[in-house]
């Protein structure tokens, strides 16, 4: 009698009695018979995006490994070799500008995610648990930053970069990132500060501690997977930048994504050195987001929700 | 006497090695409802009680169609309704979240199932449930303005107008505040006996189950532990479990030893020696060695006296809750590391370890035993006028030998 | 420890009027219980006195001084939340000592430790102390948040329905135990719930809020028996408070209580306000008797329905157009049958039917008893 039961209570999907009005749940436990067939359609379909997703990463790959003379003439059989990472790092003797270009990147990005943190924890906090004057229209003013095309701003910008010497300069740099990490953060994390109860904080300020202290002892390290995905997520951003260092930037300051494409610039164009650089480029980001990822996928999806 | 004379056919319930077997990736399988057999007799009601998880919800579910079950049967006047959709096995549900559809006015609500069937008399059906259930002047009202207790009348309500053979109440009343909750379950109970509906309740709340049910069915962990009428269940619980989750205050239960040299009592600790007449005759106590038991007592089956009464046990007040209904104290016994709670009269006043004496009626004295929990059946030589507000005679006795 | 005082608090939360001026005043070393329904405005006075909320307008002192503008932690007060506030990142150790690390309240860690096994002894949670909260039960959370609460000097305790998230059985049980935790008792204490026994279980005084006025402030006795207005009243008790609607009439023996439909008749002896006022009786189910009883007034009705209640049972009678609640010993009682049950006239309460506000019934009890027949009858006649 038990075996016979299984698909049974499919029938109550489509009739519609109020006395019975659990209906999604009789239907969820009539999926449950047929849900291997739904579950290798599913991995199959991952399969294929997955395919379709990495394809230009595979591709950049076989690029960078091919030599020179072979670029436009083969797919996929060729002779690899390392001569394309080796001219990009300049260990082949011929010496090159991408170590200090990927070092500009590092510093630039470090320093404005640092430098957003510093101040977007704290504003994150303070948009999170007190309502005051002009609070919401200086939220949206932040977060409309990033609607803005970075295009439209970048003119005045280098007119007034090159008058008070920031041009060229990581600090000029930074402090303009600031419009690409700031409102990221502030954003995530004050939607992670909106999901602590306050009574935490007021539990700790009867105990004795003042609300600064409530803040950075309490608080904060409650939010440390918001910290981790925000600052990532900030960094990634500020590390591909492109249109500002491409324009607030000489030969000083410039940094990886603007200095790859420098490959292309010459009589012939090196894609290969291209799709190497942008591989080595591609490295930090990476290893962070590894390190960092035990808080990052609670944090991403706990972020992507609520902010 | 009932709205359902016009049908046919008996309307009996049974339950027979109902079972629900849950995979769950990493637990293997879970057997949320563990075989149980259970009747219930046309106009019964049966409160099926359990604390969370216990899979009372689980049979409920399995009754209305809305789970299959892993094994077993269900009948309904004798002919299985196991494969049957649930709109087909004439059992109706009201649920505890109500599931009333808010666009719809509390008329058309009621009359939903028969619109969409092409009943014919739909509205004129809805209005008499609804005088029945005295909800008549909220008909044309929409959900959203009806409070907690009349949303659970035209669940009710949206139930019972197809006249089901089966009715299965879902927690009717924990959404309802204290004096809603009052009034709503005694108009259920009155409302189910007029009505005669075969009907299962299911609820966590012990008091509601008592209030409610002709016959009280406890769960636990996928098992049916006892089944009995509120009284018997009270009166006698068949195991530890029951003694302790019906009642309220809930029953004293302090581990004992019945020791070979006398076994006339139960220690309770090295100094606390509770004699129970008859307790030798103890079937279960075999060969006559040392054997662990828990001893039984609900605070409102022990009297108070004073500290110097040679057969009283001595206690100290632990604490005292002048309830103004009832008085409630808590108490240490030497050498007991549980606390005893007895209820006592309203006036009674009592200072934190003053010394009192308690006696202890043997014949409202449950033994059960340590390892398997089960109840021990003796017959305690029983007061010749068992009655319940008289003091006993002394029957327990304070030892202070080790 | 100190005295707290609350000299006419109000908080506007915008257009809401969440307290609506408030006195108070809590003797140094009482436990004080504010009852009321959520809504009532009991948190909203806790936060208050803790300055987690500024009053609108108002006083707060506490041991005579106005702390009303002074920042939470100088005012020496320690809180205990209803969702218990647990820091969930550190074990349960580190959340009690945490206080007892602050600026404010440090003491050497030798010294945290002693007093640390000290409140957690008490409360018996020793064994959890390496735990994380997320490996507690509700009950042992509780008993955290108690002792972090417990573990630090405080002048006044705040306590906002610790007991609230705690199964039925388990209050009871910790009701007990706080009210016998000598810590608790000797600190001035002010303890929210919407719980009527553990109103009467532990305030040394009581205050009934609704809808953030104070209705009624008074020992336990003092509100049951004499409750300000129908409101208090209906807040204790279970099964509710029987309310029947009547008005006061004129009899041979004094004036007297007839209900609506002349079903219920009672003698009240000296009441203060004339005939004809509409009032309503209340009689609580516990002080009703099934028969008849000398000295009592009997009144026949057709039982509705019968529940048992454990020992007891629980009795709904139709007396008239009027529904009544009684618990009785268990005894047979069939539904749609005729009893008789016993009012005892010196257990009603009599309101005012409009106002809801308590009229004292005039003292004599034992003559009014006497005098139970004759207004029967009179009432009969009328």
């Amino acid at each position: 009698m038990a075996v016979q039961q299984e698909s049974q209570p499919i029938a109550a999907e489509r009739t519609s009695t109020p006395g019975i009005a659990v209906r999604p749940e009789a239907a969820v436990a009539a999926e449950r018979s047929g849900s291997r067939w739904g579950e290798m359609a599913l991995n199959g379909l991952t399969i294929l995006y997955f395919l379709f997703a990495l394809f230009p990463l595979v591709w950049m790959l076989l690029l960078s490994l091919k030599p020179q003379e072979q670029l436009f003439t083969t797919y996929f059989r060729f002779s690899p070799t390392l001569a394309a990472y080796r001219e990009v790092l300049g260990t082949g003797g011929g010496g090159s500008d991408f170590l200090r270009f990927f070092l500009n990147s590092l510093i630039v990005a470090v320093g404005a995610v640092l430098i957003s943190l510093l101040v977007g924890v704290p504003a994150a906090y303070a948009f999170a648990r007190w309502k005051f004057l002009g609070g919401e229209s200086l939220l949206f003013t932040l977060l409309s930053f990033r609607f803005a095309p970075e295009l439209m701003v970048i003119i005045p910008l280098l007119v007034i970069y090159r008058r008070i010497g920031l041009f060229d300069t990581h600090l000029g740099l930074i402090w303009v990132y600031q419009l690409i990490t700031l409102p990221l953060i502030v954003w995530i994390l004050r939607s992670y500060f909106q999901d602590l109860t306050p009574e935490l904080e007021q539990s700790a300020l009867l105990d004795g501690y003042n609300r600064v202290q409530a803040f950075v002892k309490v608080a904060v390290p409650l939010i440390r997977p918001g910290l981790a995905a925000a600052g990532l997520l900030a960094f990634i951003f500020a590390w591909n930048s492109f249109v500002f260092p491409f324009a607030l930037t000489g030969s000083n300051a410039q940094t990886v994504t603007v200095g790859s494409l420098s490959f292309l610039g010459g009589a012939t164009p090196r894609y290969n050195l291209t799709a190497a650089a942008a591989l080595i480029a591609l490295v930090p980001p990476l290893l962070l987001a590894l390190s960092i990822q035990r808080f990052l996928v609670r944090g991403l999806t706990f972020g992507a929700v609520k902010g | 006497m009932s709205e359902r004379n016009g049908r046919s056919g008996a309307r009996d319930l049974a339950l027979d090695g109902l079972q629900k077997v849950f995979r769950r990736r990493g637990q293997g399988e879970v057997a949320a409802v563990a075989g149980i057999d259970l009747d219930v007799a046309e106009g019964e009601l049966l409160g099926l009680l359990g604390p969370s998880g216990c899979g009372k919800s689980t049979t409920l579910r399995m009754i209305a169609g809305l789970e299959a079950p892993s094994g077993g049967d269900i009948r309904i006047g004798g002919a299985s309704i196991v494969g049957r959709p649930p709109h087909r096995r004439d059992v109706a549900v009201a649920f505890e979240n109500y599931a009333l559809y808010p666009p719809l006015t509390v008329a058309e609500n009621i009359a939903f199932g028969m619109r969409a069937r092409k009943e014919p008399d739909a509205a004129a059906r809805a209005r008499e449930v609804a005088e029945r259930l005295g909800i008549v002047d909220l008909l044309g009202r929409k959900p959203g303005a009806l409070s907690s207790g009349q949303k659970q009348r035209v669940s009710l309500a949206r139930a019972i107008v197809r006249r089901p053979s089966v009715l299965l109440l879902d927690e009717p009343l924990s959404h309802l505040d204290a004096a809603e909750r009052d009034q709503t379950r005694r108009e259920l109970k009155r409302l189910q006996r007029e009505t005669g509906y075969t009907t299962v309740l299911v609820t966590h709340d012990q008091h509601e189950a008592l209030s409610l049910a002709d016959r009280v069915a406890v769960m636990d962990a996928g098992r049916l532990l006892q089944v009995g009428t509120p009284d018997e269940v009270y009166d006698a619980p068949a195991n530890r479990f029951v003694a302790d989750f019906v009642g309220e205050p809930r029953m004293n239960l302090l581990a004992g030893r019945i020791l070979p040299g006398t076994p006339t009592g139960v220690f309770l600790s090295d100094q606390v020696h509770l004699l129970l007449p008859g307790l030798a005759g103890l079937p279960e106590h075999g060969a006559g060695g040392e054997r662990a038991v828990i001893v039984g007592i609900r605070p409102q089956d022990i009297r108070l006296g004073p500290a110097a009464d040679p057969g009283a046990l001595p206690a100290t007040v632990f604490a005292h809750e002048p309830l103004q209904e009832v008085g409630r104290l808590t108490l240490t016994l030497p050498g007991v590391a549980t606390r005893i709670v007895v209820e006592t009269h309203h006036d009674l006043v009592a200072a934190r370890d003053e010394a009192v004496g308690l006696r202890f009626d043997p014949a409202r004295t449950h033994l059960f035993d340590a390892e398997t929990g089960e109840r021990l059946a003796w017959s305690p030589n029983r007061p010749q006028n068992p009655s319940p507000s008289a003091p006993s005679r002394p029957l327990s006795r304070a030892t202070s030998s080790s | 420890m100190a005295s707290l005082a609350l000299r006419g608090v109000r908080k506007e939360y915008g257009k809401l009027v969440a307290l609506a001026g408030l006195d108070l005043e809590v003797g140094d070393g009482e436990f004080f219980v504010l009852l009321g329904p959520s809504g009532a405005g009991k948190t909203t006075t806790l936060k208050c006195v803790a300055g987690l909320e500024a009053p609108t307008r108002g006083r707060v002192e506490i041991g005579g001084r106005d702390v009303t503008d002074a920042e939470p932690n100088t005012r020496h007060v320690a809180m205990a939340f209803e969702n218990y506030a647990l820091y969930p990142q550190q074990t349960v150790y580190d959340n009690i000592a945490f206080p007892l690390r602050s600026p404010r309240y440090r003491v050497a860690p030798e010294t945290a430790q002693v007093r640390i096994e000290r409140v957690t002894e008490t409360l018996g949670i020793g064994h959890l102390l390496r735990r994380m909260p997320r490996e507690l039960s509700g009950g042992q959370r509780q008993r955290v948040a108690l002792a972090r609460v417990l573990v630090r000097p405080a002048d006044v305790l705040l306590l906002d329905e610790p007991l609230s998230h705690l199964d039925a059985k388990l209050r009871a049980a910790m009701r007990a135990e706080l009210k016998s935790l000598g810590d608790l008792q000797s600190t001035t204490s002010l303890y929210v719930t919407h719980d009527y026994q553990e109103a009467l279980a532990l305030g040394d005084r009581i205050a009934v809020l609704r809808a953030g006025e104070l209705v009624q402030v008074g020992t336990r006795e003092e509100i049951w028996h004499r409750p300000a207005d129908a409101f208090v009243a209906r807040s204790f008790g279970q099964p509710g408070i029987n309310m029947v609607p009547g008005e006061v009439v004129d009899t041979p023996v004094g004036r007297g209580f007839r209900s609506r439909d002349g079903a219920i008749a009672l003698p009240l002896g000296a009441v203060p306000v004339p005939p004809g006022t509409a009032v309503e009786a209340g009689l609580r189910p516990r002080d009703l008797v099934l028969g008849e009883r000398p000295g009592m007034l009997a009144v026949t009705g057709r039982v509705y329905v019968v529940e048992p209640l454990g020992r007891q049972l629980e009795v709904t009678i139709d007396v008239g157009a009027q529904r009544i609640a009684l618990v009785t010993p268990r005894e047979r009682v069939e539904p749609d049958s005729l009893v008789t049950l016993s009012v005892p006239p010196a257990r009603l309460i009599l309101f005012d039917g409009t106002t809801g506000v308590r009229i004292p019934v005039g003292g004599g009890a034992p003559e009014a008893v006497v005098a139970a027949d004759a207004v029967t009858e009179v009432a009969g006649r009328v």
